[in-house]
């Protein structure tokens, strides 16, 4: 009887529940891809944490297209992202994922003019990105440089998922140390998460004065790590910040056999700070700081990087110094913004110089550009400089 | 050498600045039925119209839309009304709901009314037909509509110990947590952080308020002002107590003092339009909290914003007008709008669309207005708001700033608008 009562009971509670649970199911069917016209569709789906065939709750489905949504957003390739949910014939769901593509081909002209010390000089190139090669979300950037380098600079970045290669060459004369200059880089990274990445770059350089039979070939070790996020993802996100680190250390060895091998070290280090102070208006700090010991050939000397001074004239084994911007949208038209910037610090060896540069930039988002940055700055002397931010 | 190659710099300097704006200039000129849009969307909003209407002249060859900001609403009635006098009326306008009557009653505008398809017609919520729609006729499509909530400062709620997670729900709360809000940090006599302001801008500040208290604006035939009832005495008697009484409220700002003093967090809470929300979130250096507009003993939000209004006579221009209007508030798009600025999703379908609704775990502020929806209606439309709005803001304004008595006041106030709705009446 006892039994009996028990079978009832569970039977009044099964058929109570099972509705309920049976209401809530959503079999995903199926998911479409669409608007993705150089992304790969594996590389999509790779990036879906929903999988067709199963069986989810409505709660469940909505995390994880929100988990699913800003994995795609991560990539940086996609204008937006949005998910389209309807029912087929047999009551399954059947989620579309529409994407919009960003532009991936970007190319102009970068650089700076300046004058200082009564003398011109320039640094100026002609440059080409390609994002999303083979539409995996690999990089492609060829540079041509036409006036302190002649030459090509290139490099591969391969982005699979969290695993990130390097490969480049360089081959171009360096007309301020007149040299000729060859180099190969090979790199490899891992994304432990979006705030933490770490890696190391092998460059293989070899430099010949123009002038001379001799060369010096070059062999330097780069680990390096980033902490904090990359770039703000959402405008909702008031301060982001991240450090950027790099030690290395290389050996020289020259082309003549009575010459000995001589070695280097070296630091560098990128402390950035960002604030959305009120109404967009952002003010950025970045803190460059770097040491280097020993013998270091000119492709890996640290030269200023105070805007308004000329880089190549102020070198040294020490910088210190402090990029301040203060980044303002136009108020009516937000692709416009206007970037007065103050920049000082020290660079030098045993003496150290005190540099002061200040001045302000034009960032003009277009649809093409990411931004296209101009900026007119008053240091030492003065400097036009076109920058490319990618 | 080197003067040919800063020669050579100056030159790519400019092709490479030509060529981006030729290229842009390029992708303008366009072929077939050239629409004009005129708008009051001003910036962020503006831009994410903007980008819509851009994405739309680039999908298809047929119709381009030429978006032209004419001001706010008051402005672009102004220039709307001198446009259709001299015939120079666009394609499509933007119009405040509350305005459309004035273009009805002048014959300037045609019903829709046959142009909605069933499928939009039950997509649609019903609140939203009921702004554009004057009798049995739908005169506009209804586009950009909003509600009021509360925007809060949760880091002032922390700082005086108030959970910022459990904002006031009734106006009695909001005394009660204004007055602890209220501040004087200085000690200097003068109150450097106010609990709350409530922006009583003529009848769309005063209407939901008479609506909760249990009155009504006008009566339904819309030929007696009823505001003047003991409903609009209490909400002035409130409003009075909240500035005078426990001096939780700034009893003199302006509009614009109240929103400056808002950004720069003077201003605990505040009811605004929800359309704001998606600004707030990005340019408040505070963090902002949303919540249902308080009620007093009935819950109601007052339906606000915008319809889009063909005004084009030629049958091939308001067929293409209305083509462009059914891609711009079609489910994706009123979802995308949703989200770049907070208006409301105008559809079912987006509401309980899984997107929205992820979209929404994310944010909550956007959920709030959504949720006051079963309890919105839009104004009691009359075409002679725009000066009964004027009536009542003097009338406020004598009340709150001179203190004068609101029964006394109201009475005044409702006598001059039954004079303009009888004499108008008669006409």
């Amino acid at each position: 009887m006892r039994g009996t009562h028990a079978a009832v009971t569970l039977f009044l509670l099964l058929s109570l529940l099972t509705p309920a649970i049976a209401d809530d199911a959503i079999h995903l069917d199926r998911i479409d891809i669409e608007g993705n016209s150089v992304t790969r569709e594996d590389l999509i789906r790779s990036l879906l944490t929903l999988q067709e065939g199963q069986v989810y709750d409505l709660d469940r489905v909505i995390d994880e297209i929100n988990t699913s949504r800003q994995n795609l957003e991560k990539t940086g390739l996609f204008v937006s992202v949005f998910f389209n949910d309807e029912l087929d014939d047999e009551n399954n769901l059947v989620l579309t994922v529409q994407v919009r593509e960003k532009n991936y081909l970007h190319f102009g002209l970068a650089g700076y003019l300046g004058y200082e010390d009564k003398k011109f000089y320039s640094a100026t190139s002609l440059y080409l990105d390609y994002t999303n090669v083979h539409g995996n979300g690999s990089l492609f950037y060829l540079e041509v440089p036409f006036y302190r380098d002649y030459g090509v600079i290139s490099r591969y970045i391969g982005n699979p998922g969290r695993l990130q290669y390097k490969v480049g060459l360089d081959v171009r004369y360096d007309y301020f140390y007149d040299q000729n200059v060859q180099k190969l880089i090979a790199g490899l990274g891992y994304n432990f998460s979006e705030r933490f990445l770490l890696g190391a770059d092998i460059h293989s350089s070899r430099e010949s004065p123009r002038q001379s039979s001799d060369s010096t070939l070059s062999f330097v070790f780069f680990p390096y790590l980033r902490w904090g996020p990359y770039r703000r993802y959402t405008a909702k996100q008031k301060k982001w910040h991240n450090l950027f680190l790099t030690p290395y250390v290389g050996i020289n060895v020259p082309s003549e056999s009575d010459s000995d091998n001589t070695e280097f070290f070296g630091i560098d280090s990128r402390l950035s700070f960002n604030w959305d102070i009120l109404l967009q208006i952002v003010y950025s700090l970045n803190i460059y700081a770097s040491y280097q010991e020993g013998t270091v050939p000119n492709e890996y000397k640290v030269e200023s990087n105070i805007r308004g001074t000329y880089y190549d004239a102020h070198t040294g084994n020490y910088r210190l110094t402090f990029i301040n911007n203060f980044d303002f949208p136009w108020p009516t038209y937000n692709r416009i913004h206007l970037v007065p910037f103050i920049d000082y610090g020290m660079v030098g060896d045993d003496e150290v110089e005190f540099l002061l540069g200040g001045g302000i930039g034009l960032h003009w988002y277009t649809k093409y550009q990411d931004p296209f940055v101009f900026e007119v700055a008053y240091g030492s002397g003065l400097m036009i400089n076109l920058s490319k931010n990618f | 050498m080197k003067r040919w190659a800063y020669i050579g710099f100056t030159l790519l300097l400019l092709i490479a600045f030509s060529c981006t704006t030729l290229y842009a200039m390029g992708r303008r000129r366009r072929k077939g039925t050239r629409l004009t849009f005129w708008h009051s969307m001003s910036i962020y909003q503006g831009d994410a119209l903007e980008r819509l209407v851009t994405e739309y002249n680039d999908s298809q060859d047929n119709v381009n839309v030429d978006l032209v900001f004419q001001g706010l609403y008051g402005e672009m009635k102004t220039k709307l009304i001198q446009a259709v006098q001299s015939g120079n009326e666009p394609d499509i306008a933007q119009v405040a709901i509350e305005y459309l009557d004035i273009y009805i009653q002048g014959g300037n505008i045609e019903p829709i009314t046959e142009r909605i398809s069933e499928e939009d017609r039950s997509d649609i919520l019903s609140q939203f037909w009921s702004g554009v729609t004057r009798g049995r006729e739908v005169y506009a499509f209804p586009f950009n509509l909003s509600v009021q909530v509360l925007y809060y400062n949760k880091d002032a709620f922390r700082e005086i110990g108030l959970d910022p997670d459990k904002p006031p729900k009734t106006w009695d709360d909001v005394i009660t947590y204004g007055i602890q809000l209220t501040k004087d940090f200085d000690n200097n006599g003068v109150v450097d952080q106010w609990g709350v302001l409530i922006s009583l801008e003529g009848v769309f500040g005063f209407t939901p308020l008479i609506r909760q208290m249990g009155g009504e604006f006008l009566n339904q035939d819309r030929t007696k002002a009823l505001f003047n009832s003991e409903a609009g005495v209490k909400v002035m008697e409130l409003v009075q107590d909240l500035a005078h009484t426990h001096r939780i409220m700034p009893s003199n700002w302006t509009l614009f003092e109240g929103a400056s003093a808002f950004l720069e967090g003077k201003i605990v809470m505040g009811p605004i339009t929800c359309a704001g929300i998606k600004f707030a979130e990005e340019n408040l250096p505070w963090d902002m909290g949303i919540a249902p507009l308080p009620y007093i003993e009935n819950k109601s939000v007052l339906l606000g914003g915008a319809g889009l209004v063909i005004f084009s006579r030629s049958s091939r221009r308001q067929k293409a007008a209305f083509d462009f209007i059914s891609w711009l508030t079609q489910k994706e798009n009123c979802i995308r709008w949703h989200k770049a600025t907070g208006y409301l999703p105008l559809r079912k379908s987006a509401i309980e669309s899984y997107e929205l609704q992820g979209f929404h775990r994310l944010n909550p502020n956007y959920r709030v207005p959504v949720d006051q929806l079963p309890y919105a209606r839009p104004p009691d439309f009359t075409p002679y708001l725009p000066q009964i709005d004027q009536i009542i803001r003097y009338a406020i304004e004598d009340i709150m700033i001179n203190k004068k008595d609101p029964q006394i006041i109201l009475d005044l106030a409702a006598e001059k608008t039954n004079e303009i709705l009888n004499r108008e009446e008669e006409r």
